[in-house]
């Protein structure tokens, strides 16, 4: 099985363009480009709720 | 696999902040490689330590991303035709490794990791670091903690064990 992609980038007009906030390792490009790969991993799992002493985290240098 | 690339026509551009290392670019560049890494702490009474905790002390910001490729053997063409007309852009800001873009780019790469933690006080009355005496939900009854440290203690302390 092989792949062939074609792509035709045409004329293109837009108006204007509103953006509160662009963050976190994200992009905003008006243009061309060969490839975006983004990845993400936020981590907020219950056990991240701690309910105790306020000890600092660990791993103080 | 980069062809040439679309003019692009912009008429007015308004950015009001780029902050904690994010780009604004005008023009093209050969590609774009982004890391981001952040420990969101929220504490019930806000106090913070100097040098205090790490990255690699959380498998979030270890673990490996998954991979994803353009499949090998596979061929792309791609063709240019007219231009990119753009009226007038306004962003309130772009900040944490981002980029914003005028122009053509090569492969883009962008990678983020976030650990949030809340630590919060188990139920009863307390009195916190800044002396004011609160209590949390619950009928469980702790001793009220001892009186806030003194100003400077903390710098002594420091200071006594360099």
């Amino acid at each position: 099985m092989s792949v062939d992609l074609y792509v035709e980038n045409k004329c293109l007009q837009v108006g204007s363009i509103y953006i509160i906030g662009v963050s976190s390792s994200s992009t905003f490009l008006i243009g061309d480009t060969d490839s975006i790969s983004a990845a993400s991993a936020f981590d907020t799992p219950p056990e991240s709720v701690i309910i105790g002493p306020l000890v600092p985290l660990s791993g103080e240098r | 696999m980069s062809g040439r690339r679309r003019m692009v026509y912009l008429g007015q551009a308004k950015v009001l902040g780029v902050a904690d290392s994010a780009v604004f670019q005008i023009g093209d560049n050969q590609g774009i490689y982004t890391r981001y890494r952040a420990l969101a702490l929220q504490r019930e009474v806000p106090n913070f330590i100097e040098e205090e905790g790490t990255f690699e002390a959380y498998p979030v910001f270890i673990e490996p991303f998954p991979d994803i490729r353009f499949p090998p053997g596979a061929t792309k063409t791609t063709s240019q035709a007219g231009a990119i007309q753009v009226g007038s852009v306004k962003v309130l800001g772009v900040s944490a490794s981002s980029v914003m873009q005028i122009g053509g780019s090569g492969p883009v790469r962008m990678e983020s990791r976030i650990k949030h933690i809340r630590q919060i006080r188990p139920p009863g009355p307390y009195s916190n670091p800044t002396g004011t005496v609160a209590a949390t939900a619950g009928d469980t009854s702790l001793p009220v903690e001892a009186s806030p440290p003194a100003p400077g203690a903390e710098a002594r302390k420091r200071e006594s064990t360099a």
